[in-house]
């Protein structure tokens, strides 16, 4: 993908892996993706297929050890987030760089007023003094819809709903403006007509602050209604990569097609068979040889099980990493 | 079906009934255990000075004639020499066996007690959760005002009232003992119960015996295991300190403590007789610290999905 | 797939029905209990065999209470529930100040049985999968030495598992293989009715699809009638006969599923309904939204009139003081709302 002025964060082959009792485990395996100004990018997979370690190693908030230091460039504001000194770091965490996470309740320190969690971000980050910090942090909340935020903000995380919660976790991290938001399965947590206000609010808020959001998620429904673009995870990779138009209309790499038409639809007629996909996502401790897909998939050939496929690129915007699909593209 | 036989997360090991073999979270415990080498020398410690204090006393008595009792009051103290490795006590007694059969009596009383400890903990704590409502928060008060009262003042009441015996000593060291493993025992109930596999059980119909005897206690067991293994060095260190008052093993039977309490006596003059008893005393005491952390840590893996 | 004829027999009848938690106020050492929770308030529904009834709604809406309530895995304080002629609900008797079941409640354990939400919590983390499957047999007697063993390994080929892996422990499988022993432990003694709660909602995207398809063909196989939970209306559209959809404690409409996604009536619905992600990008940007505004009230104090009132885009004056009841507006098609006549 061409790198346009535009672009605030690019990854390139990322590499997270841990040490652990049953050896190496490959979370996230060469990686690269980008996000411009304004544009949400959706990160899909499934549980172990590295989305999340891949958002946490691009703020490098990954334990090390077990997790060896992430290898590979992360190019933001001028900078390789992966080699700059954890000071330099942190005065972007937060600030310029900033993540919402699925729980927001283990996210939020319960010792602390949302008011003070608030006020801290402004005060560390921006030098604001204390008034205007609380002036701010209350225009946020009331922003991010809390309703009696003047009131509200002296009161502490757990008396929050977890819609409210979300909300206050929203507010905390655009209170100093980020260029880019990583958020981490957002709505996983919350009820669907709860997760529909939510997500309605990042929107919101991302046109108004021109904010890059990287929105990890295991939810098809979710990406189609707010990804610009979508990049789709398997097994430590991405394996597929467009539009979210594209990616929706014209699959290309059998796990994506599998995930689109196993998933129950209320649009579709009742009562089909879904088509699921066999077996189960693999163990990152032992991969299997050759495409990590190959052993759940019903195209595999002997080419799948020999190499990692190159990349069939569809259009500039769409490609994916599967030996079988170029017939079909 | 598509999806008929979707392949096992883990390999498989076929035992030879074909049928695949399991490994029990006991069997992963066990291996976690194994790698931690820290448990592993502690281990080693505590099996050779336990087989040392268990069969030394009996060797060296059919060997060389050493009798951890017997005075020569005019050989007196002698500093370690071949003869007499840890040298001689005051009345001439040569130290090694007597370490060794000090060893031996403070191992049992650690062991014992905690056993005692372990088993009433474990009845009461199980009983109180099971029981739950008023009878719980009767029996955990009971527990919380114990708990509030100078533990070993209770210790040295129980013994002075009935008379000093070693019977006696395990009795009263496990009987305070036992709260801390009660308390552990009641939380762990109360969160299983509230475990779905509970309620399954219950909606396949079975009855609340086997309920608490197949599904609770099993569950229980690592906790329990965890507290005992760190209640025994605790009992040692508590008989210690009842020997060092002179309310423990009484002489001329020898205890660690009771070795530790004459060295100290005159450890400016004959040092051997303090620095060997407490020595072996601080090895067996980390030794058996590091295990019970060992466990603690193979039994409760936090990184277990 | 098989459509139940509309006049069979219900197999399940619950009319009525609620349950109440007591709520402990914090307090000296002998708190008093007081207040309480109505999880489930005046739900009334029948099932016939063979069918399966879907139950929607958000977290806190008295779905899986009313599953378990259903089983008599907890007491209703009021309300009937008929199963197979059998009024179950009085099926208890008093013990030592405590509520236990009688003997033949316990004997029809053997035809209503449960899957769990949670695979990790719901199998016994120190038992092989052989002692999980055999707990049923042995509670009530049936097969018994190698006879036992073959039926256990007959129930996990029935479910799609590797029937060598008696040996196992919980801890070894994968999220939907657990689900899957759940599943088998639930078919052991043969149920005729099975609550299913929330079987999908730990697992898995590509896993999930599995087991929908695992359930619907057992169904079909062995006539199962099911009681599906679920807040994935999507999912449960997907299985199901019937829905009804639950609102603190209170179902708010009920009717076929095509029905409740084509024409849904009660206001909740249309934004649940709305509030559904499509995975398709183009429909899912044009389509009409409702977003409510709001949050779930508290259980502990509903609203009073309409328990959707507080959220409601058309509430009117009276919803805040009278309680909708459930009215039938077309065969098979319920709804409780003011507004719809």
């Amino acid at each position: 993908m061409a790198t346009t002025t535009d672009t605030v964060l690019e990854v390139c082959d990322l590499r997270t892996h841990f040490h652990t009792d049953d050896g190496l485990v490959k979370a996230v395996d060469g990686v690269s993706f980008s996000v411009r100004r304004g544009e949400t990018l959706g990160l899909v997979g499934e549980s172990g297929s590295g989305k999340s370690v891949a958002c946490l190693s691009a703020l490098r908030l990954v334990p090390t050890p077990p997790a060896a230091h992430p290898s590979g460039v992360i190019r933001f504001a001028g900078k390789d987030l992966l080699t700059l000194p954890e000071r330099d770091l942190e005065r972007l965490r937060g600030n310029r760089l900033a993540m919402i996470f699925q729980d927001p309740l283990t996210a939020l320190n319960p010792y602390l007023s949302v008011g003070r969690q608030l006020t801290e971000v402004l005060e560390v980050h921006e030098g604001a003094t204390p008034a205007a910090a609380r002036r701010a942090a209350i225009e946020m909340l009331t922003r991010v819809g809390i309703p009696a935020a003047g009131q509200r903000i002296d009161q502490y995380p757990h008396q929050f709903s977890g819609g409210m919660r979300q909300r206050v976790m929203i507010a905390m991290a655009l209170l100093c403006g980020p260029e880019v938001l990583f958020a981490d399965e957002p709505t996983t947590a919350l009820d669907v007509t709860i997760q529909a206000q939510i997500l309605d609010l990042i929107g919101e808020l991302q046109a108004s602050l021109g904010t890059a959001v990287v929105l990890v998620t295991h939810d098809l429904g979710v990406v189609a209604g707010t990804a610009d673009r979508v990049a789709v995870m398997y097994a430590g990779r991405i394996v597929e990569e467009g539009t979210t138009a594209e990616v929706f209309a014209n699959p290309l790499h059998p796990y994506t097609q599998g995930l689109l038409a196993s998933m129950p639809r209320i649009d579709t007629p009742s009562r089909q068979r879904l088509a699921a996909i066999p077996g189960l996502p693999p163990d990152l401790g032992q991969l299997p040889s050759g495409c990590p897909f190959h052993p759940r998939c019903q195209q595999a050939g002997d080419r799948c099980r020999q190499a990692y496929p190159e990349v069939v690129i569809a259009s500039p915007t769409h490609r994916a990493a599967c030996w079988e699909t170029e017939a079909v593209s | 079906m598509n999806a008929s036989q979707p392949e096992p997360a883990a390999p498989m090991r076929s035992s030879p009934d074909g049928l695949v073999a399991g490994s029990s979270l006991w069997q992963d415990a066990w291996r976690r255990l194994r790698k931690n080498k820290m448990a592993v020398a502690s281990g080693v410690v505590i099996a050779v000075l336990g087989l040392a204090c268990l069969l030394g006393p009996t060797l060296l008595a059919v060997a060389g004639g050493y009798d951890p009792d017997a005075q020569d009051l005019a050989y007196g103290p002698q500093p370690p020499s071949w003869q007499h490795p840890f040298g001689t006590d005051f009345y001439g007694r040569d130290l090694l066996v007597r370490v060794l059969a000090g060893g031996q009596v403070s191992l049992a009383v650690g062991i014992l007690a905690a056993l005692i400890a372990a088993l009433i903990g474990t009845i009461y704590g199980a009983v109180s959760s099971y029981a739950g409502g008023l009878v719980d928060s009767l029996l955990m008060r009971v527990v919380d005002i114990l708990y509030a009262l100078p533990y070993m003042f209770l210790v040295i009441i129980l013994v002075t009232i009935l008379g000093q015996s070693l019977v006696l000593l395990f009795v009263a060291l496990g009987a305070v003992g036992w709260l801390l493993t009660a308390r552990v025992v009641r939380g762990q109930v109360m969160s299983l119960k509230e475990q779905d596999f509970v309620l399954a059980a219950r909606s396949l119909g079975t009855s609340g015996r086997d309920i608490v005897f197949r599904h609770l206690i099993p569950n229980t067991l690592g906790p329990v295991i965890v507290t005992f293994t760190l209640t025994v060095p605790s009992m040692i260190l508590q008989e210690a300190f009842l020997s060092f008052l002179g309310l423990g093993v009484q002489p001329p039977h020898p205890s660690l403590g009771s070795l530790i309490n004459d060295g100290a006596n005159q450890m400016l003059v004959f040092w051997w007789t303090l620095v060997f008893p407490g020595g072996v005393m601080a090895v067996l005491l980390f030794a058996l610290n590091f295990l019970g952390d060992g466990v603690r840590d193979a039994l409760d893996p936090r990184m277990r999905t | 797939m098989t459509v139940v004829p509309a006049k069979a027999a219900p197999l399940l009848i619950v009319d009525d029905l609620a349950v109440r938690f007591p709520v402990p106020r914090a307090g000296g050492w002998l708190a008093q209990r007081q207040g309480e929770v109505r999880a489930v308030d005046g739900v009334s529904f029948s099932v016939a065999k063979g069918e399966t009834l879907g139950l929607v709604g958000e977290s806190g809406c008295g779905k899986s209470t009313t599953g378990r309530a259903v089983l008599q895995l907890l007491r209703p304080a009021a309300g009937k529930v008929i199963f197979d002629g059998e009024p179950i609900h009085e099926y208890w008797r008093r013990q030592g100040g405590r509520w236990v079941w009688e003997s033949r409640l316990r004997d029809l354990r053997k035809r209503l049985q449960m899957i769990f939400q949670d695979p990790f919590a719901s199998l016994n983390p120190r038992m092989t999968v052989e002692a999980i499957l055999a707990e049923p047999l042995r509670n009530f007697g049936i097969a018994a030495g190698s006879q036992r063993r073959e039926r256990i390994q007959q129930l996990l080929q029935t479910v799609g598992m590797d029937p060598r892996a008696i040996r196992r422990y919980p801890h070894e499988f994968s999220g939907g293989q657990r689900q899957r022993i759940g599943i088998a432990r639930a078919l052991a003694l043969g149920p005729d009715l099975i609550v299913a709660d929330e079987p999908i909602s730990a697992l898995d995207v590509s896993i999930q699809a599995q087991i929908i398809n695992l359930l619907a063909d057992l169904r079909e196989r062995l006539g199962l009638t099911l009681i599906f939970i679920a807040h994935d209306l999507a999912a449960v559209r997907h299985i199901s006969d019937r829905i009804a959809v639950m609102y603190l404690g209170r179902i708010v409409e009920m009717a076929p599923a095509q029905t409740i996604i084509d024409q849904p009536r009660h206001p909740y619905t249309q934004a649940l309904i709305s509030a559904v992600p499509l995975p398709d990008p183009a429909r899912e940007r044009s389509r009409q939204r409702t977003i409510l505004t709001g949050e779930l009230p508290s259980p502990v104090s509903p609203p009073s009139g309409c328990p959707f009132h507080t959220r409601c885009p058309l509430r009117e004056e009276r919803c805040r003081h009278d309680v909708p009841v459930l009215q039938q507006i077309t065969p098979g098609h319920q709804v409780a709302c003011h507004l719809v006549e």
